[in-house]
């Protein structure tokens, strides 16, 4: 047991299983390489990639489609004369008229506020990134977006349309609207945005940015506590 | 373990007094981050493992089972054609959509409002059943189990979004109306409580014994 610790204390860049703990020293990745646990089998890491540049191009895409998505309606119905469309945020609305507006708020946060959110955060953090600079608040607005990433839920509702379309379509005629062909759309490219996002590429970028040029934090104890901690975790010299 | 030298040379993170944040995963050594209890590069609380997490699961799963019989008891919506009302919980919905020979939305309305749902809260239950118990047995296949609930729980939201878009859809006066019923909140509770349940979870329990009993 003494030998493995002094390999783990020698190594650099540490990694443990998020499912089963298991201690790794991370080897180099290629491009879209995963290192699995040995173990559990759990994904450990994945290669770089230039993971920044693509989830950046994909939240901005989604970011476009996002925007037509919630402005044009996502389905109308066509019956014995009448015609109505609904967008994004009335399916949220209406459930408030009901006295149900606990689930509408859910429905609101889960489908437009949580994913705009993450946008927002990502696009704050991501394009200074890119260009070498370290944003202000890097920490708490990135922290913020990864924790609200698995409470989007576009892909969910995605599949409630077209639930609603099948089960509609004998009731009256469903007409697809502007604001579908963009939720679709937005789908895909936040699935594309969440492969390709690589949390851990993000932090060890924003650090090594940290340690070249420590004058662009904005407060001081966050510089202090990454320069003086003794956790001796180097970078790739990649970045 | 002495089989495997790659593994032979790797013990668990707690085992070699260290742990990785849960937010930006750096490992950091917990002795040289007692004073304040922080990670170095993320300031989020340092913890071996997820804080209480058998009672936060417990506490949650619990909830989720009593919140899924008035979900299953109450209308999640109403269909009025023609003036006639016609109240549908979630088993008269996945029931009505068979009568209709719609089997595929059938399908996916009961595999993602019941099968989702209930076998998560069952998963759950056995995966801290086995913690309890201090079970060795198949602990990878139990961390795959962890694995799918967390890649497939949020699905069950389906039934709640496919309410509130056929309520918004669907007001054409008297032809035909849907109106929301008050299952849907206990469904989406359910839905949300057991989100957070399997989030409270750690799977790392699992192996803990494991690595007890290889001492």
């Amino acid at each position: 047991m003494s030998e493995s610790n002094s390999n783990i204390h020698d190594s650099v860049e540490l990694l443990a299983c998020h499912d089963c703990d298991f201690l790794y020293r991370l080897p180099p990745l290629k491009e879209r390489e995963l290192a699995r646990c040995d173990r559990c089998g759990s994904i450990l890491a994945k290669g770089d990639g230039n993971s920044i540049d693509n989830t950046l191009a994909y939240t901005l895409a989604a970011s476009i489609f996002f925007i037509i998505a919630n402005v044009y309606p996502i389905l109308g119905l066509r019956a014995a004369g009448q015609e109505q469309f609904y967008t994004l945020i009335y399916g949220a609305m209406v459930l408030t008229k009901f006295d149900l507006w606990a689930v509408g708020f859910v429905v609101f946060l889960t489908t437009i506020f949580f994913p705009l959110l993450c946008m927002i955060g990502l696009l704050y953090v991501l394009i200074p990134l890119r260009t070498d600079r370290r944003p202000r608040y890097f920490i708490p607005i990135f922290k913020f977006s990864l924790a609200l990433l698995p409470w989007g839920m576009v892909g969910v509702y995605m599949l409630g349309v077209l639930v609603a379309i099948v089960k509609l379509a004998d009731l009256a005629t469903v007409i697809p609207g502007w604001g579908l062909y963009a939720l679709v759309s937005l789908l895909l490219v936040t699935v594309a945005a969440t492969a390709t996002l690589n949390p851990r590429i993000v932090w060890e970028k924003a650090d090594s940015l940290l340690k070249s040029n420590p004058d662009n934090v904005s407060d001081n104890s966050q510089k202090e506590s990454i320069l003086d901690s003794n956790n001796k975790k180097s970078l790739p010299e990649s970045l | 373990m002495s089989t495997n030298p790659k593994k032979a040379q790797v013990i668990s993170a707690r085992k070699a007094g260290m742990a990785s944040c849960h937010v930006c995963h750096l490992v950091v050594s917990l002795k040289k981050i007692k004073t304040d209890n922080s990670c170095p590069r993320c300031h989020s609380p340092i913890h071996s493992r997820k804080v209480d997490s058998l009672s936060r699961t417990w506490a949650l799963v619990i909830t989720a089972i009593i919140l899924y019989i008035p979900a299953n008891i109450y209308p999640i919506m109403t269909l009025s054609k023609l003036g006639q009302g016609e109240p549908n919980t979630i088993i008269s919905g996945v029931m009505h959509l068979i009568h209709s020979g719609m089997w595929p939305l059938a399908l996916i309305v009961f595999v993602a409002s019941i099968i989702v749902p209930v076998g998560k809260l069952l998963v759950l239950m056995y995966l801290l059943f086995s913690v309890k118990h201090r079970s060795l047995a198949h602990p990878k296949d139990r961390t795959t189990l962890y694995r799918i609930l967390e890649l497939f729980g949020h699905w069950s939201m389906v039934d709640v979004f496919l309410v509130s878009i056929l309520v918004a859809l669907v007001d054409l006066g008297f032809i035909a109306t849907i109106e929301p019923g008050i299952g849907v909140l206990y469904f989406g509770a359910v839905v949300i409580t057991t989100l957070f349940a399997s989030r409270a979870f750690d799977p790392r329990l699992i192996w803990d014994v494991i690595d007890d009993d290889l001492g």
